[in-house]
């Protein structure tokens, strides 16, 4: 970027990727119809508790003599006259309530009969799209509420007042009875989300004569049901369109050959050959273990676990607008500053926790370990791997244009939600955790962005991860962090097999070789996520080690190279 | 009438001369086989590598190869044999070692002209070693100026082709630029042996050589537990004899000597006492039959115990990291390989080989450096005052041993290094 030229094409990427992002939201790439049009409600009178149920979009209100059904709309409590819908207006919030008139009954076997107040609440929010309001009646037609503030959260309200320090009774749908303690605000974190999957009663008794009852039900999705397709289709179309780039790539690259006389093996697909070997036992196994599992745990975490791990800001690209991995995404607060400051302290400081401890404890090894957005690159390369299309070679001019874009990314990043913009518009993860656990997101320009995420990593192994600003924030802490990489500069031959490997360009590793201790240099950078090539590649002795907390935990060695190389004859003997 | 007996009637001249030259460097041939075999502790399985000097330089047979498969000539180590195998062929190294094609070559090269090339035109003029006439194709990497001028000079003679090595391989460019070259060379020996370049073919090549360097791992690392395990100058006969085999047979051959190995060294029975001084040889290529100064060195009571030169371990010992499975990627672990870690003089910057001989000093307790230089050979000659400086921070001894091919400075040589062993054995060396 030194010459005239090259900055005014930095320039032009730069105004480019900014006004992109500042667009973003204006670009759609696939967006569901407006749930609330598409739902139909039905109030069937069978004599049943009063619940919603729903099949796919028809939502129905059993148990409906003489309740009156609510909805919640911008505009306020609206009711639904017959509680009888074939859609719902646009101003509409998903919410909707039904409550029956009050009657007198002995429900808590006391032997002397109270007024009872049944009713009614559920969310279609939940798997449909993500919001950040949530959706409280706060009306007196419905006097005790339950709303889910956050997704392990309920706050209780009786008549639009909190009810602060107050004993309420969750009868799950297992037939399990929870008795919860409201905190002065009126919330309740002692329910997971799994617990109101089927659905929960809410028994609210002020005294002896009157009894409270709320069924709540949100909205649930069904992974690998027809809804769950649905779901998945946004990230099927990404997928599709990355094939179709990569497929007419692979051609356009083999007419080109073809032209300039190239050998054309370069670009045959063959699976014969040398291709595809599992991994030893050992760190790469290791590495893929652990990233097959927080895939998982990232993106269906909060059906396994339940909510133990949601105060956990992780900081990695796994998707907010999924509801059900088994933490928090602290990518959010970090584009929606703005938002973070209006948060309570103690969420702040769970933010600001996370972020520390995972940052100093592993700093970047979380994007080589535990990042969903790495692993499908990683997933993409070993299938490149197997079909042996030449990739695309990066050298120092172009990793130097992936850093340039990197800043330009994390001004966005940090910056475009405090001028009004959403950097999840932009961003590519969207289009991945939130589909695969079921929940109906629309993306807008992030699934352009996905498509280049996809087609670029399947060719050049990781490559989002080098412009990637919640991995560069990440890395920033790498002068403190426990992993550390180092080098043995006399035991290297400087064979820039390291460099060859590194998905992040690193270049420093191969070229270091002065040092205080020149069998020890310190080679962690900011921009190393700890993925372990350069060691597996490495021939030599030692020349190439890494450390967590000072302890040795993989170290270069000439016979486990050469193992992955030779005969398997071999490699079975030995 | 065959072509010799055509030769004898046509040019009388010419054929004495060709009787002498078969005579005397058959001669030479066998007597440095004869030393080497006479040394004690000769592993059995360093026969079948005995064998091989011997059917070249000797009996004068073809490389040891399959029926019928071509041969390319390289000419120094960035020549990558996995691409050659690839293509069908297989790579012969024919830098030269016989001072008595050296005394034919010395009439066709300058003066200060190096032996090393001088051996290989006096090959190449008297015509009569089956591994140099075979060849499909001679590769010339451009590593220093007699090899660039040996490539001209061959190139009137066979078909050959030039290999450009850059000066720098720190820059990616510098590395684009040789994995160009390469392409083009894997051209230019498709068109010798008719094949092309596939995944296929290139990936069982690497997967070969990978074999063979294995082998010579399992080699070095039985060597680095017990330094004093066999002699250097078999481990050089043992590498020497790899420029003439096909790769398989070798790596056959090195795992019977690397068991033999493991089990001498399961009962302790090591080549030589303990107080024998452990030497190092770098610098200059030490080729078949040039075999003076590491016979010298075991026979005035020192142990070989490592040596970094480009006949010997070097030559086999980096192998290609091959990170990308694609045609591509393997050129460019190759090219990679070819330079990158290359410890050749040839390189503007070669602090790496500093450190690569730090390393051997450590890996193989290294008592003292023999610096061989052959006359003429000015890129390892410079080296020598960076190495005699830092050898000089370890306390280690080096001593500077210029020689040329042929026979007259043995005694000088003897001299040198036994006062050299003699300093180490008995003396602190204090500079």
């Amino acid at each position: 970027m030194r010459t005239a030229k090259g900055r005014i094409i930095a320039v032009c990427i730069a105004a480019a990727l900014m006004l992109l992002a500042w667009f973003a939201a204006d670009i759609p790439f696939y967006t569901f119809d407006e749930p609330l049009s598409r739902a139909s409600l039905t109030s069937v009178a069978d004599g049943e508790p009063l619940s919603f149920t729903y099949e796919n979009d028809v939502i129905t209100l059993h148990g409906a003599e003489g309740a009156t059904v609510y909805g919640l709309t911008l505009s306020g409590v609206a009711e639904i006259p017959g509680g009888q819908a074939d859609g719902f207006p646009s101003d509409s919030l998903g919410a909707l309530a039904a409550v029956k008139p009050a009657y007198q009954a002995d429900t808590d076997g006391d032997g002397a009969s109270e007024t009872v107040i049944d009713a009614a609440k559920t969310d279609m929010e939940y798997t449909q799209e993500y919001h950040a309001t949530t959706s409280a009646f706060l009306d007196s037609r419905l006097p005790f509420e339950a709303t889910l503030s956050e997704r392990h959260v309920f706050t209780f309200t009786l008549n639009g007042a909190p009810l602060a320090n107050v004993q309420i009774q969750a009868v799950l749908s297992s037939g399990e009875t929870l008795t919860l303690l409201t905190d002065k605000s009126g919330a309740s974190d002692a329910l997971s989300i799994n617990d109101i999957r089927g659905g929960v009663q809410f028994v609210y008794r002020p005294d002896n004569t009157a009894t409270y009852r709320l069924n709540y039900r949100v909205e649930d999705n069904t992974v690998f049901s027809l809804r769950w397709l649905s779901a998945m289709m946004p990230f099927t179309l990404v997928v599709l369109v990355a094939l179709i780039c990569i497929i007419l790539d692979v051609m356009l690259r083999k007419q080109l050959y073809q032209k300039n006389d190239m050998p054309e093996s370069r670009v045959k697909i063959t699976h014969r050959g040398d291709g595809f070997r599992l991994p030893r036992f050992g760190f790469e196994l290791i590495r893929w273990a652990v990233m097959i599992a927080s895939f998982v745990l990232l993106i269906w975490g909060g059906r396994l676990l339940g909510s133990a791990l949601f105060n956990v800001e992780l900081p990695v690209l796994a998707c907010p607008y999924n509801l059900d991995q088994a933490t928090s995404a602290g990518c959010y607060w970090f584009s929606h500053l703005d938002v973070l400051l209006g948060l309570p302290i103690a969420e702040i400081l769970w933010f600001v926790g996370s972020f520390a401890v995972c940052a100093v404890l592993f700093g970047r090894m979380l994007c080589g370990f535990v990042c969903p957005l790495g692993f499908v690159q990683d997933v993409l390369h070993q299938l490149r791997q197997a079909l042996h299309v030449e990739g695309v070679a990066l050298n120092e001019k172009l990793y130097a244009w992936l850093r340039f874009i990197k800043w330009v990314l994390l001004v966005l990043f940090l910056g475009i939600g405090l001028v009004g913009g959403s950097f999840c518009d932009f961003c590519p993860a969207i289009t991945l955790s939130p589909a695969l656990a079921g929940f109906k997101t629309s993306i807008y320009f992030s699934g352009f962005v996905m498509v280049a995420v996809l087609v670029s990593g399947f060719f050049k192994r990781r490559c989002f991860c080098n412009v990637c600003p919640m991995g560069y924030l990440l890395g920033l802490p790498h002068k403190v962090s426990l992993a550390r990489l180092k080098k043995d500069a006399v035991a290297c031959t400087e064979c820039g097999a390291c460099y060859e490997a590194c998905p992040m360009g690193i270049k420093s590793i191969f070229m270091v070789r002065e040092g205080k201790d020149e069998r020890r240099i310190d080679v962690t950078t900011a921009d190393c996520i700890f993925c372990g090539e350069c060691i597996r590649r490495c021939p030599e002795d030692g020349a190439l080690y890494m450390t967590l907390a000072g302890k040795k935990i993989y170290t270069a060695s000439r016979m486990q190279f050469m193992r992955d190389y030779t005969s398997r004859g071999k490699e079975r003997s030995k | 009438m065959t072509q010799q007996e055509k030769t004898v009637a046509l040019y009388p001249a010419k054929a004495r001369r060709r009787e002498r030259f078969d005579r005397k460097s058959i001669a030479v041939a066998e007597k440095m086989l004869r030393r080497v075999e006479e040394l004690s502790h000769r592993p059995q399985a360093l026969t079948s590598f005995i064998e091989t000097l011997s059917s070249v330089f000797v009996d004068r047979e073809d490389a040891i190869r399959p029926e019928g498969m071509p041969t390319v000539g390289t000419y120094c180590v960035m020549v990558p044999p996995e691409l050659i195998y690839a293509l069908g062929a297989m790579p012969v190294k024919l830098c030269g070692g016989s001072y008595t094609a050296f005394n034919i070559g010395d009439d066709a090269a300058p003066r200060d002209a190096c032996p090393l090339v001088k051996a290989v035109m006096g090959f190449e003029e008297i015509d009569a070693m089956p591994i140099y006439q075979n060849c499909s194709l001679m590769a010339v990497p451009v590593t220093c100026d007699c090899k660039k001028k040996l490539a001209g000079w061959l190139s009137e003679r066979r078909p050959t082709t030039v290999l450009h090595v850059p000066a720098n391989r720190d820059m990616d460019a510098d590395m684009e630029r040789f994995v160009s070259e390469l392409y083009a060379l894997s051209e230019q020996i498709g068109k010798a042996t008719g094949e092309a370049l596939t995944y296929e073919g290139l990936s069982d090549a690497c997967r070969m050589m990978a074999d063979a360097q294995y082998e010579l791992s399992r080699f070095i690392d039985l060597r680095r537990r017990y330094p004093r395990l066999i002699r250097g100058v078999f481990a050089m006969a043992a590498m020497n004899a790899m420029s003439y085999t096909w790769a398989p047979t070798w790596t056959k051959q090195m795992k019977a000597l690397n068991d033999e190995l493991a089990a001498l060294a399961r009962k302790k029975q090591m080549a030589v006492k303990e107080n024998r001084p452990r030497l190092l040889l770098t610098g200059s290529p030490v080729v078949f039959p040039n075999f003076k100064l590491p016979l010298l060195i075991e026979e005035m009571g020192g142990l070989l115990a490592g040596d970094e030169t480009c006949m010997g371990e070097r030559g086999l010992y980096d192998p290609p990291a091959v990170v990308d499975r694609t045609v591509d990627g393997m050129l460019r672990a190759l090219a990679n390989r070819a330079t990158r870690p290359c410890t050749c003089p040839t390189f503007a910057d070669n602090k790496r080989r500093i450190y690569r001989i730090r390393q051997l000093i450590d890996d193989y307790q290294i008592q003292g450096v023999v610096y061989h230089v052959l006359r003429g050979c000015l890129v390892y000659d410079y080296e020598y005052a960076i190495l005699e400086e830092e050898m000089g921070k370890l306390n280690i001894p080096i001593i500077r041993v210029e020689t040329d091919y042929n026979e007259e400075d043995v005694e000088q040589l003897r001299i040198r290094i036994e006062a050299f062993i003699e300093l180490i054995k008995y003396g602190r060396n204090d500079p």
